[in-house]
């Protein structure tokens, strides 16, 4: 019995450290973030203050950047789900002689190294005028997540059971009537959940904001963090007040999303 | 007669019309840049001057795979890969997973929310910050504990210490994926079959490897393909935590690709190394629907 119980205290233990270990970066960011002074390195110091916060708040320049994630990070999620719905309904409701190809082919590109495609897609868009461009930037965004958003909304739609689309269908609904009037309803919790998803996937992409734009007034606050880091004299308790208003709510955010994600794609590895 | 249902058969078909716009916008922004990239990849296109340029056959290809710096970059994918997405994410995502199992609700609930706070993190900011708490001069975070415990400060940075940061760092990003996976997982199998080993007397090591591990392969080779990919993929921690140095000691794989394109301007040979990361992913993708074909 006693080593029972003294085999639980070690897994509490040991799972407690872990956690705490997992916190051990987040002491800069907010201890620096309302500090008066200015350091990489880790001081407590003998006050706080809000200031940091303010100056960024009060800054042009970040306010823009927030404002074109926002834009960038919106556009794009419009289009990824917008253009997955269709693609989904078909293949969660029909059957066809590709079917089976179309689907491995769309599953292979979700896990595609997206990164890869960013010098080509330099090039192609320098070729075309949409580098440095803010739609350039949605129109990629977009398309990165389009794979994964079909997979997740096949699979809610696969849950709506056959009878209900029956129903709708004797009631004289055509298919596409069925599927903005029954499909779409019934799944709205999980499409809300998917919005948030891309949303914060968006939001946090660094790479194809950095390599698709030029412009200083173009780029998103993802790219601005970083180049902020990367100046000559940094002010870093503004950096870490920025990173924060930066992060925090999209953290939020994905807890409160992620629960229904993994039931998603579970049922997407299921397929 | 025939006409109208001919019409009908039409009527049937136009749902697929849908696909249209989709495989359009597919077709242009995802699929068109794959091929351009195996394109490039054979001519000596550069950055300043990206109209004129001619097709060279395999000399990306031959020079990338004869020079030092490539394979050493390979070199460090190979270890950044075993050390931080098979060992650092999986093996140890399924023994937090395994070890939350047993352990009371809202106690699991706190921990994993911690684990998944850091996963949800923009990866700049963790960048950031990961730079921050390992800072030599002036010490971060870690150095001030190890002073204070009177341990002299680690240069955590180094040559010698940036690869091992950097994975140890990557494990903290992703750990928190590899648990969600595993605890849906374990979740999954039916508590008779844990109860039946424990009256069996299997001890909890046992009842690890020999029950829970072969219950899980499903979730396992899930969760091994997409790591694998997400950290053969990886490019942003690592560029803002050492941009791939010092010298080229975290030069992994898509950092190479983007100093090559956009430090040496050289866009043919960025356009080859994407395409041995595309080949590599696609490989390993492949080998996945095939193991889980088997079962």
């Amino acid at each position: 019995m006693i080593k029972i119980k003294l085999r639980f205290v070690v897994v509490y233990l040991v799972l407690t450290l872990l956690a705490l270990a997992f916190l051990i970066p987040f002491i800069w960011l907010f201890v620096e973030s309302f500090s008066p002074l200015n350091n990489v390195g880790f001081t407590i110091p003998n006050r706080f203050t809000l200031d940091p916060f303010r100056n960024v708040l009060t800054n042009g320049t970040f306010i823009r950047s927030i404002y074109m994630g926002l834009i960038q990070s919106l556009g794009a999620t419009f289009l990824s789900v917008m253009f997955a719905i269709g693609p989904a309904y078909v293949f969660s409701r029909k059957s066809f002689k590709l079917k089976t190809p179309l689907m491995l082919g769309v599953l292979l590109l979700t896990g595609f190294p997206v990164f890869s495609l960013l010098v080509p897609t330099f090039i192609f868009f320098i070729d075309i005028g949409l580098y440095n461009t803010v739609i350039g930037v949605i129109l990629f965004l977009g398309v990165l997540n389009l794979p994964i958003d079909i997979w997740i909304m096949k699979n809610s739609f696969d849950q709506i059971p056959k009878s209900i689309e029956r129903a709708s269908i004797v009631d004289g609904a055509g298919t596409l009537k069925s599927l903005f009037y029954v499909f779409i309803p019934l799944t709205l919790p999980i499409m809300a959940v998917l919005i948030i998803l891309n949303f914060v996937i968006n939001w946090g992409n660094f790479y194809v904001p950095f390599i698709l734009l030029s412009s200083s007034h173009l780029l998103p606050i993802s790219v601005r963090i970083y180049s902020f880091f990367g100046a000559f004299s940094v002010r870093y308790n503004e950096l870490a007040a920025l990173s924060i208003i930066y992060t925090v709510p999209a953290v939020i955010l994905y807890i409160f999303a992620q629960k229904y994600m993994i039931k998603a794609l579970s049922g997407g590895i299921k397929g | 007669m025939l006409n109208t249902r001919k019409i009908k058969f039409n009527m049937q078909n136009i749902i697929y019309l849908i696909f249209v716009p989709t495989f359009v916008y597919l077709g242009i922004f995802f699929l068109y840049p794959i091929y351009i990239s195996i394109k490039y990849s054979f001519t000596n296109i550069s950055l300043t001057d990206i109209l004129n340029y001619t097709y060279i056959g395999f000399s990306n290809y031959h020079s990338l795979l004869t020079s030092g710096s490539f394979i050493g970059s390979i070199y460090t994918t190979i270890i950044f890969l075993v050390l931080s997405a098979i060992i650092g994410q999986m093996f140890l995502g399924i023994v937090v997973a395994y070890l939350l199992s047993v352990t009371q609700k809202y106690f699991r609930l706190i921990i994993t929310s911690i684990i998944l706070v850091a996963w949800a993190t923009p990866q700049v900011t963790a960048g950031i910050m990961w730079y921050s708490t390992l800072s030599y001069i002036p010490s971060g975070t870690v150095n001030v504990f190890l002073n204070y415990f009177g341990i002299h400060s680690i240069n955590f940075l180094s040559l010698h210490l940036a690869l091992i940061s950097i994975i140890i760092a990557n494990v903290w990003l992703g750990l928190g994926f590899s648990v969600l996976i595993f605890s849906s997982g374990i979740s999954g199998i039916s508590p008779s079959i844990i109860k039946a080993s424990r009256i069996d007397g299997a001890n909890p090591f046992t009842r690890f490897f020999k029950i829970i591990l072969p219950l899980l392969k499903k979730s396992i080779i899930t969760d091994l393909l997409l790591i694998t990919l997400f950290t053969l993929g990886a490019f942003t921690l690592v560029f803002v935590m050492t941009g791939g140095g010092p010298v080229n000691a975290t030069d992994i794989m898509t950092i190479y690709q983007y100093r090559a394109g956009f430090s040496l301007f050289s866009l043919g040979i960025a356009n080859a190394v994407g395409v041995i990361i595309i080949v590599l992913a696609i490989s390993i993708s492949i080998l996945y629907l095939i193991s889980l074909k088997g079962d």
